[in-house]
């Protein structure tokens, strides 16, 4: 089980810190949940049935949350986006300043819950069914989810791409 | 802006990187945990050559059985695999262990010793397995 863990690692490594950073809303938090959550996968002993990659992602997810529950409140600053900035990444090329600020600010408005379906599905490559597993969910739910993500992501882009000339 | 726009939005905006710190920090512990278990299986492996060769030297018959090793141990030890068997057959004589078919005992010793190398690391993992079967062959009788 371990070379099957250490491979989903290597395949998924920025989609599972992505989800820890987007339930954490902090780098160095996140990389903390993902450490204890693979601290824990080495540790166990526990055998899953089927598809590895959902109890993988589901190990992080709550290792991001042990980390939301163990922050001070005091500590408290600005939370962190997922998204980086536009300027740095070579990547970035393919989006403009404006939609980059537009999406950044949508995504991260989002309710926790449909942030964490869209960083599965767009940023883990998680399917429906490995969702639904990883979250303990019905598959309904999570597709539902999803979409109704979408929908308020495309709603707010819109809304400020293309205001009302009345 | 349908679905399909916006997912393909998502896409295409940049991550925060995961840091090439986290890769140390989870895999290195995968790797030592694995080098403990290769260890802890060499370890054993040698415990059982000692005790196969005492066997050896204070008596020629019962070989007591190995523990096998562990499915994580055989499961991590995946590089190159060298194997090598010793055998040998002695007879024993003919016995009657019903009291009216002669047999001839014939008692067969085996000793499989396989070694898994990780040539990354240089790790040896060493396993021997005694093995001892009795044959009884009808004997003709005159």
């Amino acid at each position: 089980m371990r070379h099957a863990i250490e491979r989903i690692y290597g395949e998924r490594r920025q989609g599972l810190f992505t989800l820890a950073l987007a339930i954490t809303r902090c780098p160095a938090r996140a990389e903390d949940a993902v450490q204890d959550a693979f601290a824990r996968l080495w540790k166990s002993q526990a055998r899953p049935d089927g598809d590895l990659v959902p109890y993988v992602f589901a190990a992080v997810r709550n290792a991001a949350f042990d980390q939301v529950r163990r922050q001070e409140p005091t500590a408290a600053a600005e939370p962190a986006s997922i998204f980086n900035g536009l300027v740095s990444d070579p990547s970035s090329e393919a989006i403009t300043a404006e939609e980059h600020g537009l999406v950044r600010r949508a995504v991260d408005a989002l309710p926790e819950p449909e942030r964490e379906a869209v960083v599965m599905r767009v940023y883990g490559g998680l399917t429906f069914h490995e969702m639904a597993q990883a979250l303990g969910e019905p598959l309904q739910t999570v597709a539902s989810r999803y979409r109704r993500a979408l929908e308020k992501l495309s709603e707010r882009i819109k809304a400020v791409a293309e205001p009302s000339h009345e | 802006m349908n679905n399909d726009d916006i997912e393909s939005l998502l896409e295409r905006m940049p991550l925060v990187k995961a840091p090439a710190s986290l890769d140390a920090k989870v895999l290195g512990r995968a790797r030592r945990g694995r080098r403990m278990l290769l260890w802890t299986a060499a370890a054993a492996g040698l415990a059982a050559a000692v005790v196969v060769a005492a066997l050896n030297f204070g008596g020629p018959t019962k070989l007591p059985p190995l523990p096998p090793p562990s499915k994580e141990a055989m499961a991590a030890a995946e590089p190159v695999r060298l194997e090598q068997n010793w055998s040998q057959l002695s007879y024993e004589g003919v016995v009657v262990p019903d009291g009216r078919t002669p047999l001839r005992q014939f008692r067969r010793q085996t000793l499989e010793h396989v070694q898994w190398i990780d040539a990354s690391n240089g790790t040896r993992t060493e396993m021997t397995i005694p093995r001892e079967e009795v044959i009884l062959i009808k004997a003709p009788v005159d």
